[in-house]
């Protein structure tokens, strides 16, 4: 017999024992799934880290130990994820399974920021109103206080978030954010706005002028010329031919369209110019909260 | 006169039927939410939801689009343009504050008054949406 054929005979008697050597890596053992969604929330991709949190749970016929810590995470990566909607059912659903786990005094202010995220201030404001299940620790009843007042805030009402920050008993009061909230409230009622009636009002008496006082200066400019023009226009025709004049009410008519669309639109400038303002101050205190929440 | 410009805007309302099936789904199912009370007799504009006077000005407006602005390139300084955001206004608003509202929007649409607005990237035009920012008065519901 010929060495090489003796030696693929060899071989070919060493494949079953080869194989079965090389055992498969079972990549749907749960710690297998649990070590992926890690890897996934690691780096960055929550949402598909939060699936396979889920599959993770969903691989034992009953919730494993540590569960309320997964359930937890899968909130924190839709969290992260930007779909707070989940986010804040995954946090409830926590405190509704396990409220004695030390994870849910963080879970129930989950809840309240996730609210104030996606901009239900008024649902935010309700949840943190509703009473807790356990007893909070200094820092979380401190937070629970501050994301009140952050409602306050985001919902433009300057005067309430300030007597709500002023109200707070001392330790919160004390506290160096709840000292700078305080400071963007007081900073936001005393913000220099304009006033809708004044920007009416001159654009009444000179068309454009109220869109000049809101800072639209290239606005109230194209309002002067169009009223003026228009105006003139009309004016000339009911000069010439009097009532009668096609010309002068054709242009009366633009003109007093775009003569009472400038005051309107002096209005609503104002209200812009305002609503900048205002935001302007917002995206201070989101920077502010940044790094506390 | 006026019966004239009544009739035409009225004749111009089919518009979108002809131009443009989709828009006019839109609006129907706009005006027509489910479950709503007008939903059952889908006709074309239920007096129930829109007014006469409605129709003939997005009439108007449409008539404006089609006959009149196709005939030279687009040169509104926005996106989207006066005559969208005149129909969008008037649709959403009623007529009164569509007219005022489109009255602002014609004064602002000139081209020193772009330095205040947000430009859009692919057109290259001002951007001054949404809409209710430019509406006085409580949002639509």
């Amino acid at each position: 017999m010929k060495p090489a054929l003796i030696l693929l005979l060899i071989l070919l008697a060493a494949v079953p024992y080869l194989a079965a050597q090389a055992e498969p890596t079972k990549y749907f053992l749960p710690e297998n799934i649990l070590r992926f969604a890690e890897s996934l929330y690691q780096e960055g991709d929550y949402l598909r880290a939060a699936g396979e949190f889920q599959r993770y749970l969903y691989s034992f016929d009953a919730l494993p130990d540590k569960a309320d810590a997964i359930i937890y995470k899968i909130g924190l990566c839709y969290k992260k994820g930007n779909d707070f909607e989940k986010s804040a059912a995954t946090f409830r659903k926590l405190l509704d399974l396990y409220p004695q786990s030390p994870l849910a005094p963080d879970s129930y202010c989950e809840i309240g920021y996730s609210y104030f995220l996606m901009k239900s201030y008024d649902r935010s404001m309700a949840f943190l109103s509703t009473p807790m299940s356990f007893n909070p620790n200094q820092d979380l009843s401190l937070k629970v206080l501050q994301l009140r007042g952050l409602n306050y805030l985001y919902k433009k009402q300057w005067n309430a978030a300030a007597a709500y920050f002023h109200s707070l008993e001392p330790p919160a009061k004390k506290n160096s954010l709840t000292q700078t909230l305080l400071n963007f409230s007081e900073e936001g009622w005393r913000l220099p706005r304009k006033s809708q009636f004044l920007a009416g009002f001159l654009s009444a008496i000179i068309p454009g002028a109220g869109k000049i006082y809101s800072r639209r200066t290239a606005d109230g400019l194209a309002s002067l010329v169009t009223v003026g023009l228009t105006a003139w226009q009309a004016y000339e025709g009911f000069h010439k031919d009097g009532v009668h004049s096609t010309k002068g009410w054709i242009y009366g008519t633009l003109s007093a369209f775009f003569y009472v669309g400038n005051i309107y639109g002096s209005v609503v400038s104002v209200n812009i110019y305002n609503e900048h303002l205002e935001n302007a101050l917002l995206e201070k205190i989101g920077i502010a909260i940044h790094v506390a929440f | 006169m006026m019966l004239a410009l009544f009739l035409l805007g009225f004749v111009c309302a089919g518009g979108p039927l002809l131009h443009g099936t989709e828009d006019l789904l839109a609006y129907i199912l706009e005006n027509n939410p489910p479950g709503g009370p007008a939903q059952k007799s889908l006709t074309l504009f239920s007096p129930r939801d829109v007014s006469e006077m409605k129709i003939a000005a997005l009439g108007l407006v449409r008539f404006y689009q089609l006959i009149i602005t196709s005939q030279d390139r687009a040169s509104c300084n926005f996106t989207f343009s006066c005559s969208n955001f005149s129909r969008a206004a008037i649709r959403n608003y009623g007529i009164i504050h569509g007219l005022l509202m489109t009255s602002d929007r014609l004064q602002r649409c000139n081209s020193m008054g772009r330095k205040d607005y947000p430009v859009d990237a692919q057109t290259g035009r001002a951007v001054d949406y949404p809409l209710e920012r430019y509406h006085l008065g409580p949002a639509k519901k």
